[in-house]
């Protein structure tokens, strides 16, 4: 199909404008959807036309994902209609399949391919209530039995269990348990015998309502031997790698949740009187639009940054995909509260024209804890603090150019060559470092200077961390040390897209960067800074601009319908 | 124990070693260390074990993953894994 610019424009002329309460995939025919527990069919309908589920697929095997940056950025274009969409129908089906394509033989990658590329589903069978984050614990067994595998146990609240036609099983293959005592089975539903399972009833939620959860109950369900992906017992470690890039992407697509709200905030009060004055003009509202936009851009900075890395630093993966997940959530989290209380009684309503802000501030909601809780990602940044420190922070060498310029030419994806643990190795963080040998504008070199110097306390701090202080029970000054890490490296994801910003486009400007980076130094005391006063005006500027010219308020801002 | 460097260690010296770092990490214990015993069952867990290889790389000079420990799960199964690992390459 055609390059990548010209399928994000043929997206968004299929699902139409989403404030026209004709079109089908519009915000009308989403809410009333959600109200059903389900998605509107004519966003499903488009969806389909368009093949969504073939831009998960690698090129190699006759599909058009190539870049993760890219798959992220046409996928907003769905979540920004309707998240239980974009998860429901497309991306859930992402989560199954990059197992398959990090450990799957050459027959499993292309019978998968097979499936997205008919636009059939493929679930992922992971999770189960008792364990939660702690996929090693799994009692789903796979035994061995006359040569095949005998399925028993449960998976809960899983999407489109009952509608998919492959699932990726994360199963216990040895009783003894331990961290090889898990594997990855890729089977087609057609091929379950249907006597030895049932579906479970439907899983209900809060938000992403459209989202079918199920689950599954199996009783010596027999599958092939060879349903089993990569080595027996390297299901964690599959998982450890694959997941790296919907860690980055899951989140990544979920920044158009705020890009409607924000949209639809602009829209309510910019038409609205109060006290005889105009809402957009009162400070607080001003600032908190300033506020809202300045979150979307860095947590859109960080979030490509962290997806070309993928390309460009496959090594560092392990860091900042849980980095990436951990700060995105709470940011975005954070920002959909204080655009509530802009909103007033209107976040309330389920009807209206307004009607679509309630919805995603519920759908919102899971980013903080589907695919991999914010704890959980503390846990896995925190143990490789003391090498990274030791290994990288002090250095000052700049990160590649590839990782902040758009057009930039990157390495295929190479999912199995992405590393279980990092080795120390991180080039974005002290590019902060090598960001202050360059000629900086006040208040901008101080705003640096902060952050360059959080990393230096940071690497002292973690030089001091004794060996008993690393374990899933870390004390939460431990684990807040990690915290503050995705912070930085957020900070120089921002300074790395400003200083490779092409001249007189608005990213090469001071002012968002200045608003970024002053919302990243409140943010580990809880509640991240206003913009100051003195950039206030530039972003809402650009924020109302972009409104009229209905372009995205990310880091793309290209034109929406 | 002093960083080896590039010296010739013995199995017993790496064991050894390995042995004092874990009970630097679970230092509650109330029983030394047993080589032949599986180290999930001394509480180093999955966040622990990710640190003590990257220590065990920083003292041994080669790389280790923490797969490695998932592999070799005692201490004296480690011990050998490192030891013809790093045999190998210094010949390399």
């Amino acid at each position: 199909m055609s390059d990548i610019h010209t399928r994000m424009a043929a997206l968004e002329e299929r699902l139409g404008d989403p404030f026209d309460p004709d079109n089908p995939a519009g915000f009308a025919a989403v809410v009333a959807a959600d109200e059903r527990e389900d998605v509107p069919e004519g966003g499903v309908g488009a969806l389909d036309e368009f093949g969504i589920l073939a831009e998960f697929v690698p090129e190699s095997l006759g599909g058009r994902l190539e870049r993760v940056d890219h798959l992220v950025e046409l996928m907003r274009s769905v979540y920004r209609r309707d998240p239980g969409l974009g998860l429901g129908h497309c991306s859930s089906s992402l989560l199954g399949a990059v197992n398959i394509w990090t450990s799957g033989s050459a027959g499993q990658r292309r019978d998968a391919a097979e499936l997205l590329l008919e636009g059939k589903k493929i679930s992922c069978a992971f999770h189960e209530l008792a364990h939660g984050n702690d996929i090693g614990s799994v009692e789903f067994a796979a035994t061995p039995v006359d040569g095949r595998l005998s399925l028993t146990g449960r998976k809960e609240s899983i999407t489109n269990l009952d509608r998919a036609h492959g699932v990726v099983f994360l199963v216990r293959s040895d009783p003894a348990g331990g961290p090889r005592a898990c594997s990855q089975l890729f089977v087609r539903v057609a091929d379950l015998d249907p006597d030895r399972f049932r579906f479970l009833p439907r899983f209900r939620s809060v938000g992403m309502r459209g989202v079918r959860l199920g689950g599954i109950e199996t009783r010596d369900c027999p599958v092939d031997a060879e349903a089993v992906l990569g080595a027996p017992g390297s299901g964690i470690e599959t998982v450890a790698r694959a997941f790296q890039l919907t860690r980055i992407a899951m989140p990544a697509m979920s920044t158009a949740m705020l890009d409607t709200s924000l949209r639809v905030t602009l829209h309510h009060v910019r038409r609205r009187r109060l006290y005889g004055r105009d809402v957009a003009a009162i400070p607080m509202v001003r600032t908190t639009l300033a506020n809202a936009f300045a979150d979307q851009l860095l947590c859109e900075a960080f979030a490509t940054v962290a997806a070309r890395s993928l390309h460009v630093l496959p090594e560092s993966g392990s860091v900042y995909a849980p980095a990436v997940k951990y700060l995105l959530a709470g940011v975005l989290l954070e920002a959909m509260e204080q655009l509530s209380v802009v909103m007033g009684a209107e976040f309330y309503r389920r009807d209206g024209e307004h009607a679509v802000f309630q919805k995603m501030a519920r759908d919102i909601k899971p980013v903080g804890f589907g695919h991999i809780a914010r704890a959980a990602c503390l846990s896995a940044v925190l143990p490789q603090l003391p090498v990274l420190a030791r290994r990288s922070w002090r250095d000052a060498a700049p990160a590649p150019a590839a990782l902040f310029v758009e057009d930039a030419e990157l390495p295929p994806l190479d999912l199995a060559g992405l590393q279980v643990v990092a080795g120390g190795r991180d080039r974005l963080a002290q590019d902060l470092n090598a960001a202050l040998d360059e000629d900086l504008p006040e208040p901008l070199r101080s705003l640096v200077e902060t952050h360059a110097r959080r990393l230096a306390s940071l690497t002292r701090a973690c030089a001091g961390l004794r060996p008993r202080d690393l374990s899933i029970a870390a004390a939460v000054e431990v684990r807040d040390l990690a915290a503050r890490y995705t912070t930085v490296l957020a900070a120089a994801a921002c300074v790395g897209v400003w200083r490779h910003a092409p001249a007189g486009d608005f990213l090469a400007r001071p002012e968002w960067l200045v608003a970024a980076l002053t919302r990243l130094a409140g943010i580990d005391s809880g509640r991240p800074d206003d913009v100051p006063a003195e950039v206030e005006d530039a972003l809402v500027e650009e924020l109302l601009d972009r409104d009229d010219r209905t372009v995205s308020f990310g880091l793309s801002a290209r034109r929406y319908r | 124990m002093a960083h080896p460097g590039s010296d010739p260690i013995t199995l017993e010296e790496l064991e050894n070693w390995l042995i004092a770092r874990v009970g630097e990490y679970v230092p509650d214990l109330e029983e030394a260390v047993d080589p032949h015993q599986e180290l999930g069952e001394y509480g180093l867990d999955s966040v622990a074990v990710v640190a003590f290889t990257a220590d065990v790389e920083d003292w041994l000079g080669v790389q280790v993953e923490p797969t490695a420990v998932w592999d070799h799960p005692t201490i004296a199964q480690l011990a050998k894994f490192l030891l013809e690992g790093r045999d190998q390459a210094g010949t390399a």
